[in-house]
């Protein structure tokens, strides 16, 4: 019997295997073996063996590790943000209230558009001349000056202003699949915890929030290796400036094979990128996985 | 297992035919640009005066050759990366395409050099620069379209203003008038940044510094670089950095006085560059521009700009060594790998021979003939004084090295936006650009 599963298994397998093989597997074996070479795209032919050489300039080279820093700290935040604030509205949501499916369906919207579409939208609302967020801070009051924060131009907060924008596209997602969890959630463990008189913060910490790890583990995993990959957003609000202060790991990797045409010293960087993207997705697998075990 | 033995066939039946399909679609791709159908294709930026242009006498190249134009339009950076793309796989797909005066570096290697279409002739009737501006190590790849560089554009109402004049004449000691040098631009520029409704905020501002994060905030710092005497721009002939040297070092002092000191722009430099500054002019929020000579037919287009019928242009300003500016012309071009190369070539005669529909879609062309004989008519004005700015003394192209986009987006922005910002001075912001620029270059 185990063989034959195991047979059939495989041909099944098999047309998905030789789609991942030529359109995953290959290119990947071409990056990896580009990142060896010093390649100019103009004239690929023209390639010259280098060795770790890609490797060790990046890993030592200041706008690499500044490009990573920026990276950490930008999933950091925003995935920190996008987390709690979509705990708080899932939570809110899944008492079913006057309007509240309308208020979800409105709460959704950001989610709908393009990150692209995002990015413009945000960029002429963070322009600090005809900008409408500096005018209604102005408005409030909590600026003395309608131009006073530079927001797309500081380089203290040209970061903040794209991880702003991020966290207003993607806090409906974990919005979504928290509410989702929360409603897989069986309604006579809370009878039952009401009956021995637990309050709403009891019932939130001792139910709610273990009942909820594995899809809190599954959102936050694809969140981080999204905003890991964000391009878009930070392209079209900033481009990586000023001064390289918002540059990610995909800004400075698109600008070194696009524009300045180094398609070795790319290809090195976006190994190092998968290389940390797998440990780290592989750490969160091996951690969902542990705690399903101990449940069951 | 009969069965089972089937479905594992069939399925790898499927599987392949997928892939077939997917392989043929390609060959018949190619065959249709191979073929001897009578079609050339020209590469256009969308919407741009390139492509109308193309649109508009593509049925009288017809007439004229038999060929049909086929047109391909994508955004600015599209067409550098389709003719990269082009050039790195000989694929033949464009015959013509229209390209920014600093991609040729970039590129040359894959373009078809174009002495043969270079008479005297044509060579007499176009601006000092252009036909250099579209060679690399001397061979010529570009036919030039339009030329273009920074010109001075102001409000004439504001400065013809009895009371103004007045004022302005009592606190400088001179008569107002368009500014011609770096002092009477700072002073022009503080006297009209105003608060014109007296709510404690100034809304007019005398002009805008340019310091976004794109090439066109390092173009405007260059044409003072350039007044104040630097020739070559950034490195020079024999490989040498010069970018830290004197006239850099004062011009972009100059533009961090006019930001900081005199406070006589929006605060917001980091932010503008020419989208930002005109429309911040054509809202009537700034008495002078130093945008682009073409920025002039908007400026007096009522459906665009507030203040229509009030904008006049004036020449770039001098500095210490006389007028000087970037031009930023624009070229066609044919890829090696294009199947039509005498037809392409007949086509850059072609569109050369009407330079001036550029003129009426844009407001700049490339030939000195077209230039002169619309400079004469209403609401060209600006035409002078773009000649004048064109034939300045100090205006010179940006080095045509490969190296350029780097630098630029590396070293030379980053130096504009530390300087702007206050982070740098504008001796630390350069010196660092300097060593940044040196790491990029070749070895010498």
């Amino acid at each position: 019997m185990r063989l034959k599963n195991g047979a059939l298994s495989t041909i099944f397998f098999f047309p998905a295997g030789i789609f991942m093989l030529v359109f995953l597997v290959y290119p990947i074996f071409l990056l990896i073996r580009d990142s060896f070479y010093k390649i100019d795209i103009i004239n690929p032919s023209l390639r010259e063996f280098v060795g770790f050489a890609n490797y060790t300039n990046s890993l030592t080279s200041e706008r690499f590790l500044k490009a990573l820093w920026n990276t950490v700290v930008y999933i950091g935040i925003a995935v920190g943000f996008e987390f709690i604030l979509g705990l708080i509205l899932a939570l809110l949501l899944s008492n079913a209230f006057k309007g509240s499916q309308f208020i979800r369906t409105l709460l959704l919207s950001p989610l709908m558009l393009a990150p692209l579409v995002t990015g413009i939208i945000w960029k002429f609302m963070l322009n600090d001349q005809f900008g409408i967020i500096n005018w209604g801070l102005y408005k409030l009051g909590i600026l003395s000056d309608p131009h006073q924060i530079l927001w797309l131009s500081d380089s203290r907060f040209a970061l903040y202003s794209t991880i702003i924008a991020d966290i207003w596209l993607t806090t409906p997602f974990i919005m979504l699949v928290l509410l989702a969890g929360i409603k897989g959630i069986p309604i006579s463990l809370y009878e039952s915890a009401e009956m021995d008189g637990a309050n709403k913060w009891h019932r939130f910490r001792y139910i709610t929030f273990p009942s909820l790890i594995p899809v809190a583990t599954v959102a936050l995993l694809i969140r981080i290796i999204d905003a890991a990959r964000t391009f878009d957003i930070v392209w079209v609000l900033t481009q990586g400036g000023p001064g390289f202060s918002s540059e990610l790991l995909s800004t400075y990797m698109y600008k070194t094979l696009t524009r300045y045409g180094e398609v070795g010293q790319s290809s090195a960087m976006a190994v190092i990128f998968i290389i940390i993207l797998l440990v780290l997705s592989s750490f969160f697998i091996t951690k969902m996985w542990s705690p399903r075990r101990r449940h069951s | 297992m009969k069965k089972k033995g089937i479905i594992t066939v069939v399925s790898l039946l499927l599987v392949l035919s997928i892939f077939l399909s997917g392989c043929s679609g390609e060959k018949t791709g190619s065959s249709e640009a191979k073929g001897d159908n009578k079609t050339i294709t020209v590469l256009v930026e969308g919407g741009s005066p390139a492509f109308k242009v193309a649109k508009e006498t593509a049925a009288e190249f017809k007439e004229e050759t038999g060929y049909t134009v086929k047109i391909e339009s994508v955004p600015y950076t599209g067409v550098y990366d389709k003719l990269k793309a082009e050039v790195a796989s000989q694929a033949g797909a464009f015959d013509v395409a229209t390209i920014d005066i600093l991609w040729f570096p970039a590129l040359a290697g894959g373009l078809l050099p174009l002495e043969d279409l270079m008479t005297d002739d044509l060579k007499n009737d176009l601006f000092p620069g252009l036909v250099e501006g579209g060679s690399y190590q001397n061979k010529v790849y570009g036919m030039p379209v339009w030329t273009n560089a920074k010109n001075l554009i102001y409000r004439k109402d504001l400065f013809e203003e009895e009371k103004n004049k007045a004022d302005f004449k009592a606190k400088y000691g001179y008569d107002l008038h368009p500014p011609t040098t770096w002092d009477e631009y700072r002073d022009a520029a503080k006297f009209f940044t105003r608060d014109t409704d007296n709510d404690g905020k100034v809304d007019m501002y005398g002009t805008t510094v340019f310091g976004a994060n794109n090439g066109d905030a390092v173009a405007s710092w260059l044409d003072h670089a350039a007044q104040a005497g630097a020739k070559p721009l950034v490195v020079g002939d024999n490989g040498k950095v010069l970018v830290n040297t004197k006239p850099y070092v004062d011009s972009l002092q100059f533009l961090v006085d006019l930001l900081k000191k005199d406070q006589s722009v929006p605060s917001g430099a980091l932010e503008m560059a020419s989208a930002e500054t005109s429309e911040l002019f054509w809202n009537g929020k700034s008495a002078m521009m130093l945008a682009w000579g073409h920025f002039y037919v908007p400026s007096n287009d009522p459906k665009q700009s507030k203040v229509a019928g009030k904008v006049g242009s004036a020449p770039m300003i001098g500095g210490g060594a006389g007028i000087g500016a970037v031009p930023g012309p624009w070229y066609q071009v044919i890829p090696s790998s294009s199947k039509k190369q005498e037809i392409a070539k007949e086509y850059l005669n072609f569109i050369y021979e009407k330079n001036e529909l550029f003129m009426k879609s844009l407001g700049v062309a490339a030939r000195k003939s077209v230039f002169e004989s619309y400079s004469t008519q209403q609401g060209y004005e600006h035409l002078k004084p773009l000649m004048t700015t064109l034939s300045g003394p100090q205006t010179q192209n940006r080095p045509a090295i490969k190296e350029w986009q780097e630098i630029e987006s590396e070293a030379l922005i980053p130096a504009v936006q530390y300087a702007l910002s206050g982070e740098k001075t504008p001796q630390e912001a350069l010196d660092w650009a300097a060593d940044v620029i040196k790491d990029l270059l070749p070895p010498q």
